[in-house]
């Protein structure tokens, strides 16, 4: 499903230049779940925003669905986004003027979804979510887990083949860390390729291959469970 | 996908309440100004424009040549109209319109004054379309004695519009019987009146058998012409009727005035009693309503760019999930649209408390009709429109152009990104507030020295009124018995505005080829006494002796006719007079005029009166000469007028600039604080942290208040020094039209950067307190 070739990201300011990437080659199939780990500054989160196809690469080849999308221009890429990814961030980014339903219908919207359809499904995954009773709430009167299991929804309301997952439970507690991680398993479980950061090894642990990564470069690739 | 929208962007504007607030209460203001303005220009421009054959309808225009200038003039002879109806096939009907002075109607024992009254030809309400409530268009001025009456003036007389048939007099001059009720006439044209009486068969009982002739320039003349006709070649003709005596070359030209043309483009004419428009004035006018519709949309941008940080966020999500950028413009369009729509509303609502106050400002009234019909929809359509893509298109296009990623880095947001449009856009703002002010504090330094100036003579404690029938020479004696009278005269017009000028006289000394002119002011012979005028040479007139063969010239008129030792030397008007004694100099016109040459002469014909009272017997002296008055003028009202208000008038116009100036320019200066009020508060939201540092690093309150202030002031005073000398050129411009004024003092731009530079700084420091005094471990433990 995603393949990089010698993936390159440089940062440049006026005085300093950052390789974010240096020559990352990563192969991850359609229904893995891979956890990208590493310290501070080594390029993960660099890595899975050229993934998500929010940044693009310096040079290098980056194949998604065997197509090469890394220099695609914006809006070819947008287009590819909406209809094949979707995005969990750790800091949850809900729009805070729109309720959990409105923003779990967000993504439906851009991808001119009729409107029963869109009712039923948003209905459907706020069932199953747990999040039913919050529909009409806004962002700012949910606790930090709850808020996150809206994004986990908003982010798979379209059916993506593919989440990429900063951090996800960086501002959960435990508990709340653990329901959304048992959300991306069992979404992975049914089919959804994951690719997510996370300084957790715990986390980590939840996905079939952990990817570490270290100065902008894979360095270990450990099988955590056999893929089948 | 337009409902999520809407309600996202409601819910915002109820969440950002400064950000609303600041931008609802510009942006109302403003547009209320700016409709206010709309409707004024509009109905400015587009005077007569309601009569279906106005295309075709031209007033006869006559050039001249007066004391050797060329002049035009709005009157024509009374034959005109008659010759060319007979002779020139293109004309199809002809008006010719006179108004007398000072019309009082008669019904019952009661009297009524009349605002203005028009003797016209029976054509008239076929070439002018005013309505008629009651009565028939075709025959209401057929009638010889017939009369037709605005609505407002039947209510008054008789408190009904259903008034055909009733029995009026007019003054002691004739019977008439109502043909007709109109409805008031509307403000937007030219042709103002109450009362309308046919001019055939009644002319001849206001004016003297001369004035019927083709010398006597005394009447306005309208030409309806046929369609298709040019009037370039129908002026021509209108020339070729005037006859002319055999050996001399012609000097009189009659041309068209288009109808529509007659309230703005008449502004050169030396006489026309029509209200005359000022295209400089409406254009001024137009353009400050702009600028502050403009402050109001500079607010807007830089309101939403100034919390970009937030919006961005939401842009990168958007983005991130599946938004396209036209969808996102469309996004901010919309929000600019909802919070513009929704201070037109308010504006509507703030327009209905301030239309009476714009209505006495301006001089103008509004009808239901005018208000209520497709114009102003069409204006403040036009304006929400105009608003939108000024205030909307740039933030539009700025936050949809973020790129996803730095637009979720939160940190990126932290720096003043776009600060430098920020910075110019505020300077602009506060350049037109400037301007504006500088201007104001001129305008009325030149309204004080009009008022304080020396005219060379007293105004004080007198006021005067005219006599209809009367002789003032009779109410003289009667009235100086009075005790609470100081003194009495008379002149045949106002010594403030005279206006009566003789040209093409003889006079000793006279070289071939000078042709001047006189301005001519006829008096009592008390009058120079009365007045406290000064004498140079020579002597005044002998008291109490009506001596036609003298006359005074001031020092201006020794000039104009070239005279060196001008006492004894004789002039000839209309009569042989000799020259008496040489007056000073003194203002019979306003100051926007030099002082020109003058002749007083005593006059047989004087219906002026003036009376001179003390402190404490004004009230009295007034009723003393209602009641004489009323003794002697049985068809007139008493009508009195204190001079130094009968002086303010000729200052009516600069008067109203003064006052819109003072406004407009509190406006621009208030939404201008609105402005960076709001952006004093974005800063100190994002200065929080910088400013919690500095606390802790041992900076004082004043020095926090310092810093805080320094870039703003430091923007107030670069638009300072750009309005300075914007307001200097205008208002130097304007000072052109007063042949007296003040020279404009460097204390005037240090008093308007004092004041403004004051109010930025209340403005600013409201906020900054609030963030210096904040307790700096919280603002540093929250970041």
């Amino acid at each position: 499903m995603i393949k990089t070739e010698n993936l390159v990201k440089v940062y440049r300011t006026e005085d300093v230049e950052t390789t974010a990437l240096n020559e990352v080659n990563l192969s991850i199939a359609e229904g893995e779940f891979v956890a990208i780990m590493g310290p501070s500054g080594c390029g993960k989160s660099t890595l899975l925003n050229v993934l998500g196809m929010i940044d693009s690469p310096t040079s290098g080849g980056y194949y998604f669905l065997e197509q090469e999308v890394g220099h695609l221009p914006e809006r070819k890429r947008s287009n590819v986004r909406k209809h094949n990814l979707g995005f969990v961030f750790q800091s949850f980014n809900l729009i805070d003027e729109l309720t959990v339903f409105e923003n779990v219908e967000l993504p439906m919207l851009y991808t001119n979804t009729p409107s029963s359809e869109r009712k039923a499904r948003v209905e459907e995954l706020l069932e199953d979510m747990k999040m039913m009773h919050r529909r009409n709430h806004f962002p700012q009167q949910l606790s930090g887990g709850q808020q996150q299991r809206v994004a986990v929804a908003r982010a798979i309301v379209n059916k993506p083949k593919l989440i990429l997952a900063d951090e996800p439970t960086g501002n959960l507690d435990s508990s709340n860390g653990d329901d959304v991680m048992r959300l991306l398993a069992e979404l992975n479980t049914s089919g959804t390729t994951i690719v997510m950061v996370t300084h957790s090894q715990y986390c980590a642990e939840f996905g079939n291959r952990i990817v570490r990564m270290l100065d902008g470069q894979v360095v270990t690739e450990n099988v955590v469970r056999q893929f089948l | 996908m337009i409902r999520i929208q809407i309600i996202q962007s409601f819910r915002k504007l109820v969440r950002d309440r400064l950000y609303t607030l600041v931008n609802v209460t510009g942006l109302t203001i403003a547009m209320t100004t700016a409709i206010l303005i709309s409707l004024w220009v509009y109905d400015e421009t587009h005077f007569d424009h309601f009569h279906a054959k106005g295309d075709r309808t031209y007033r006869v225009l006559t050039d001249w040549q007066f004391g050797g200038n060329e002049e035009t003039m709005a009157f024509s002879p009374a034959p005109l109209a008659t010759h060319a109806l007979e002779e020139i096939p293109e004309v199809e009907r002809m008006v010719r319109i006179w108004s007398p002075w000072n019309v009082v109607l008669h019904y019952g024992d009661e009297k009524i004054r009349v605002g203005k009254t028009l003797l016209a030809d029976t054509a008239f309400l076929r070439v002018f379309d005013f309505e008629l409530l009651n009565g028939n268009t075709a025959t209401a001025l057929q009638d010889p004695n017939g009369a037709v009456i605005s609505e407002d003036l039947a209510l008054r007389i008789f408190g009904s519009v259903d008034v055909l048939g009733q029995p009026l007099q007019l003054s002691d001059k004739m019977p008439l019987t109502v043909t007709g009720v109109l409805k008031n006439v509307p403000s937007n044209s030219h042709l103002q009146f109450e009362l309308l009486v046919p001019f055939d068969h009644n002319i001849d009982n206001f004016v003297g058998e001369g004035s019927l002739t083709w010398t006597a320039f005394n009447y306005n003349t309208y030409v309806l012409l046929r369609p298709g006709i040019a009037p370039d070649q129908v002026g021509d003709k209108l020339t070729e009727l005037m006859p002319l005596e055999e050996g001399k070359t012609r000097k009189t030209f009659f041309h068209l005035q288009p109808l529509p043309d007659i309230h703005l483009g008449s502004g050169h004419l030396s006489f026309s009693d029509a209200p005359r428009g000022n295209l400089s004035n409406i254009r001024l006018v137009g353009l400050i309503g702009l600028i502050i519709l403009l402050i109001a949309c500079i607010n807007y941008i830089n309101m939403t760019t100034a919390r970009q940080a937030h919006m961005a966020r939401d842009t990168g999500i958007r983005k991130i999930i599946g938004a396209r950028r036209a969808t996102l413009i469309r996004q901010y369009l919309l929000e600019a649209f909802i919070l513009v729509t929704f201070s037109a509303v308010l504006a509507i609502l703030l327009l209905e408390i301030c239309l009476p106050y714009f209505e006495q400002l301006s001089d103008k009234h509004f009808t239901p009709e005018q208000l209520f019909s497709r114009t102003p929809a069409i204006i403040v359509l036009g304006i929400i429109l105009f608003t939108v893509i000024i205030a909307g298109v740039q933030p539009a296009f700025r936050l949809s152009s973020f790129k996803p990623l730095e637009a979720l880095k939160t940190n990126h947001w932290r720096g003043p990104q776009g600060a430098g449009l920020r910075k110019i856009l505020v300077v602009s703002q506060f350049t037109c507030a400037a301007a504006l002010i500088i201007c104001v504090f001129i305008i009325l330094q030149q309204l004080a020295f009009v008022k304080a100036h020396e005219l060379g003579y007293q105004k004080e404690y007198i006021f005067s009124f005219n006599t209809v029938d009367s002789d003032p020479k009779q109410l003289i004696p009667l009235l100086e018995k009075e005790a609470s009278i100081a003194g009495v005269t008379a002149s045949s017009s106002s010594i403030i505005d005279v206006g009566n000028r003789y040209a093409g006289f003889e006079y000793e000394g006279k070289e071939p080829e000078a042709d001047p002119f006189l301005y001519v002011l006829g008096v009592h012979p008390n009058f120079p006494q009365f007045f406290g005028l000064e004498l140079t040479d020579g002597r005044w007139f002998l008291p109490r002796e009506m001596d036609t063969t003298s006359v005074i010239i001031n020092e201006k008129a020794v000039a104009a006719l070239g005279l060196e030792d001008p006492l004894g030397k004789w002039i000839e008007f209309r009569n042989k007079t000799t020259i008496t004694g040489i007056a000073r100099d003194f203002h019979f016109r306003s100051l926007h005029h030099p002082i020109e040459q003058l002749a007083i002469s005593q006059s047989r014909y004087l219906n002026e009166v003036y009376i001179k009272t003390t402190p404490g017997n004004t009230a009295k002296a007034i009723a003393a000469a209602e009641n004489i008055f009323a003794q002697h003028e049985e068809h007139a009202v008493f009508d009195y007028q204190f001079m130094d208000e009968s002086y303010d008038q000729l200052y009516k116009s600069e008067t109203r600039v003064g006052q819109l100036f003072l406004i407009f320019s509190c406006l621009a200066i208030f939404i201008s604080c609105l402005g960076i009020f709001g952006l004093a508060t974005f800063s100190a939201e994002r200065r929080r942290k910088e400013i919690s540092i500095r606390k802790v690093l041992g900076a004082s309150f004043s020095n926090l208040i310092y810093i805080f202030s320094r870039d703003f002031i430091k923007l107030v005073c670069i638009a300072l020094l750009l309005g300075s000398p914007v307001a200097w050129f205008a208002m130097t411009e304007w000072l052109q039209d007063f042949s007296y004024h003040i020279a404009i003092s460097p204390w005037v731009f240090l008093g308007a950067g004092i004041l403004i530079i004051s109010i930025a700084f209340v403005t600013i420091s409201l906020q900054s307190m609030r963030t210096a005094l904040q307790n700096p471990a919280r603002s540093l433990h929250t970041d």
